[in-house]
């Protein structure tokens, strides 16, 4: 039926036949369906709409193109995981994660010399999407199906440059304060200057807050020539947050003029003293508040919530904005010793604060970042924030010593789970020891995030400790509520078992 | 140990999502203190909180399931843990004879099925009294002719005034006229007249779609004013469209009966205020039939007979009467349940579908649901923009274009693409007087039979 009949048809029912009597036609070898001249016109109306309607079903032109198809991909590609109990078990564990499954799921077949089953592939590519820590994974085990597909699916675009944020110059002339920070610590890795002359053209236009995250982002290859900037800043930014963070910035450039001014007014504080026959170092803060000081960032007196006299006060101050390196260049002593020999000076709260400061500012080496953790003078967030430059083993250390000083168990262990370092039988063990200990306590009644990262916790655990089961405290107080997640983490040790099972791995 | 369904179709088969989650976490066989199958069933006792365990079992032919747990979920976790276990683990289940309590349930379904049979095999009873039966036909069509002309009153005072009011009336007006059409025993009537009330009134095309509707009413009506005059198979079907229900007993002294291997092709379910629908598409081998199986459940997803997408049934069906005869009852339990490998037959083009439906409208003028297995087709993506939804469509080898139906097509139109690599391959669907194609599964040379379905929410 064409569109001109049903218009026509359309405005005689709109008008009402009353007004309009006039039809249609309906076209040829359908027009006996038709109601005789005599009837009333909206009977006749209704019949015609009736076997128009339904002649146009019944008639349906689909419509058809002879433009070629689309480039089809590789029809049967090697590797493809069939095994069906292994695709049931791909799909359950796309549909119940935890996330981290998800992600190893995919490492296991990728490292099998597998790819996903074509069917879950917009699954994993979704799941992918959400939580861009599943991209390379998932992407590493797609196969070329899997990369035949996503091309078709804006979404899924991110399989194109797996590993790589995407960059676009919108997210910084659009997006929120967060997307533009994000934007300039990605621009940061490839063109540090570029970013910077960004970011110096937009500052003068945000809000003190707004400052201080963008400048943040200098963090990211901070380089001499970024100096200058903050010097400017340091001198005469408005806010004092911005003011601070352009200090702290810059005593992360040894060879600033900021850093060298800083050496200059520590290095009378830190002198060599004789007693009997041996030298010893010792420390003393300035007598009088050191001139121009303030300019650099320098209060004189100290905040309201911070219980310290003055001179102490400058000293901290002093020790958080010196360059590392200077310490030990200058006192030959290793940072472990130094922060042994601070603590036994008279000086001590001062020296260690504004060492752990430095020490979170600066990027240093690891021998400072266990130092300072060791001292315990951190905050434990803080702490927690360090302990990723250690390596292995000083890791595995670092956390179960901070577990000590954690404002909870289950904050210990969230951060624990997310930390990226392997983790081996002995420290699951402690682990097992200290989430045991804290299911048998009161505080483990309202604690709903302890039930959510039992299964994620199951995905951290060293393959070889999964052959004794988890002593559960089946008797303990608490312990019904937390059956269905004990549960969780069973099953998701257990399907961790069985992917490797099923792949032939020994991983 | 052959089971005839995989983990997919056994999540198919679950009420809602809470009670695959639920029976996923009884696929641990420490929970069972007994597991054992053989090539007709699987059972197992499963500890749950009180001091007996639940003995559990499934039948596999159907399949049936029993538990003598208390939940009122059907089937409940306890037989979907056992028959995930019997798909995923196969070597948990111990090969044996079954238990007494087994055997003993095993026997009653099939002399339950055989006693069916026998009933069915010796005709249906005569109908009490011819007499009385034909009095009630006959005031319950005059109380329906009476409703029809209320209603045919009403759309002729519609059209004769004009309906450019419509788009600023509110539902009241079209809801008494329907809620009239219940009074006159014509529910089928309500729901196509609520459709118009319920349409979007925007743009240039919504007099077309009105007019269009009330031209299916006005067949409704014409064809009820010549109902004696009408084949009992046209009666039939208008009886259906109005809501007179053809019940069982006429179904089985008039309807047509085959018995078939069935594939059970596809299943789709629509949940209309708490009253779930079930349609499964099946295909039966030697007859190259086409059979709809309509369920409902009150409440929640709980057939009594579960079919499975992906199965190869034997069975008894008895069709309704019709013009153009597709929906059918099972006239006993199938006997036996074996895994489907492939669609029995399928229609080579989208020209051949279209023809068929319009070969089978003019039998059924008021046929909206058809079924579709096409062959040789390729889906295709149409990307519209990054804030619009693609358009998704079948291609056949001839170039003809036939969309896929939006909503379920955004949901595993994905998965469909990732299965083909845009080569052709088989699909399975359900074309609708509207003009698209329901999704209902797919099959490929080497990816095998593959049903898209949603589990329903808790």
């Amino acid at each position: 039926m064409s569109a001109p009949f049903w218009k026509q048809l359309s405005t005689a029912a709109l008008l009402g036949t009353a007004r309009t009597p006039a039809l249609p036609p309906l076209p040829q070898g359908l027009q006996d369906l038709a109601l005789e001249e005599g009837a009333a016109p909206e009977a006749r109306l209704l019949r015609t709409a009736a076997v128009a309607g339904l002649a146009q079903i019944a008639g349906l032109q689909p419509a058809s193109t002879d433009e070629p198809l689309p480039e089809p991909a590789m029809p049967s590609p090697p590797g493809v995981c069939r095994d069906p109990q292994a695709v049931s078990l791909l799909a359950q564990i796309a549909a119940e994660g935890p996330e981290a499954l998800l992600a190893e799921a995919c490492q296991l077949l990728a490292a099998a010399g597998q790819s996903l089953p074509h069917r879950l592939l917009p699954t994993y590519f979704d799941a992918a999407y959400r939580a861009s820590a599943l991209r390379d994974p998932v992407m590493k085990a797609a196969g070329t199906r899997g990369a035949w597909l996503s091309a078709k699916n804006h979404e899924w675009r991110f399989a194109a440059t797996a590993g790589i944020d995407e960059i676009d110059i919108r997210q910084w002339e659009e997006g929120d304060v967060a997307t533009r920070t994000r934007y300039l610590h990605t621009l940061r890795q490839t063109e540090a200057d570029q970013a910077r002359e960004l970011l110096e053209k937009t500052l003068p236009q945000e809000s003190a807050r707004d400052r201080v995250t963008l400048l943040g982002a200098l963090r990211t290859q901070l380089g001499p020539s970024d100096e200058t900037l903050l010097q400017t800043l340091l001198i005469s930014d408005r806010s004092k947050e911005v003011r601070t963070l352009a200090a702290r910035l810059l005593s992360a450039l040894p060879q600033s003029a900021f850093a060298q001014r800083m050496q200059a007014r520590l290095q009378p504080c830190i002198t060599t003293e004789k007693k009997l026959f041996r030298t010893h170092w010792v420390a003393a803060p300035p007598q009088a508040f050191p001139a121009d000081a303030a300019q650099d960032g320098i209060e004189e007196k100290p905040p309201g919530g911070i219980r310290v006299g003055e001179r102490a006060w400058w000293l901290r101050q002093i020790a958080a904005r010196t360059p590392l390196g200077w310490w030990t260049a200058h006192t030959g002593m290793t940072p472990m010793e130094l922060v042994l020999w601070a603590a036994k000076t008279e000086w001590k709260e001062s020296l260690l604060q504004g060492l752990a400061e430095a020490v979170t500012l600066q990027d240093t080496d690891p021998a400072w970042i266990h130092a300072i953790i060791n001292a315990e003078v951190l905050p434990a967030q803080e702490a927690a924030e360090l302990i990723g430059g250690l390596d292995g083993k000083e890791q595995r250390e670092a956390w179960l010593k901070l577990a000590g000083s954690a404002p909870a168990f289950t904050w210990w262990l969230r951060l624990v789970i997310k930390a990226p370092f392997t983790w081996d039988t002995a420290f699951w063990l402690a682990v097992e020891k200290k989430l045991i200990a804290h299911l048998h306590s009161d505080a483990v009644q309202y604690d709903y995030e302890l039930r959510n990262l039992l299964p994620e916790l199951a995905c951290r655990i060293p393959m070889a400790a999964t052959s004794s089961p988890t002593p559960w405290p089946t008797g303990a107080k608490h312990w019904p509520s937390f059956e269905d997640a004990a549960h969780r983490f069973q099953q998701t040790l257990e399907r961790r078992s069985r992917l490797r099972q099923m792949l032939n791995l020994k991983l | 140990m052959p089971v005839p369904f995989s983990a997919e179709q056994v999540t198919a088969l679950a009420p809602d999502t809470a009670s695959v989650k639920a029976g996923r976490g009884l696929t641990n066989p420490a929970k069972w203190p007994t597991l054992g199958c053989n090539n007709e069933a699987a059972w197992g006792e499963c500890q749950g909180s009180g001091s007996k365990p639940y003995q559990t079992q499934v039948d596999f032919t159907g399949p049936g399931f029993k538990c003598s747990c208390p939940s009122r979920k059907f089937p409940c976790k306890h037989g979907l843990g056992l028959l995930f276990m019997a798909a995923d683990r196969p070597g948990s289940l111990k090969e044996g004879e079954p238990p007494d309590w087994v055997s003993a349930w095993l026997q009653t379904r099939r002399d339950k099925a055989e006693k069916k049979a026998a009933a069915v095999e010796a005709g249906p009873k005569a109908p009490a009294d011819p007499e009385a039966a034909a009095k009630r036909v006959a005031k319950r069509l005059s109380r329906m002719r009476e409703g029809g002309e209320d209603l045919e009153r009403w759309m002729a005072d519609q059209i004769r005034h004009g309906i450019a009011t419509w788009p600023q009336q509110p539902r009241t007006h079209w809801q008494s006229l329907a809620a009239r059409m219940v009074d006159h025993q014509m529910p089928g009537l309500e729901k196509e007249i609520s459709l118009l009330g319920g349409m979007p009134y925007l743009g240039e095309r919504w007099p077309a779609m009105a007019l269009m509707q009330m031209g299916r009413l006005h067949t409704r009506l014409e064809a009820l004013r010549r109902f004696e005059s009408l084949d009992v198979p046209l009666q039939s079907d208008l009886r259906t469209v109005l809501g007179w229900a053809v019940d069982k007993e006429e179904v089985a002294t008039a309807g047509e009966r085959i018995t078939d291997d069935w594939a059970v092709l596809g299943q789709d379910f629509e949940e209309r205020e708490r009253l779930w629908e079930r349609r499964t598409w099946l295909q039966g081998r030697q007859s190259g039939r086409m059979a709809l199986i309509l369920d409902f459940s009150h409440g929640n997803r709980a057939f009594e007979i579960p079919l499975v997408p992906g199965t190869v049934i034997q069975t008894e069906l008895l069709y309704y009467p019709s013009a153009h005869p597709l929906r059918a009852v099972l006239s006993t339990p199938p006997s036996s349940t074996t895994p489907l490998d492939r669609p029995f037959t399928a229609i080579p083009d989208v020209a051949t579908l279209l023809r068929d439906y319009a070969t089978a409208l003019g039998s059924n003028p008021w046929l909206t649901q058809f079924p579709a297995v096409l062959t040789q087709v390729v889906p295709i993506h149409r990307d519209m923009g990054a804030d619009q939804p693609g358009q998704w469509l079948l291609r056949d080898t001839q170039g003809t274009l036939l969309p896929l139906q939006p909503f379920t097509a955004s949901r595993h139109g994905w998965e469909l693409l990732a299965i083909s690599g845009g080569h052709p391959l088989t699909v399975m669907g359900e074309w609708s007087g509207s003009g698209s194609l329901q999704l209902l599964a797919c099959w490929h040379e080497e990816e095998g039979y593959c049903a898209f379905h949603e589990t329903a929410p808790a």
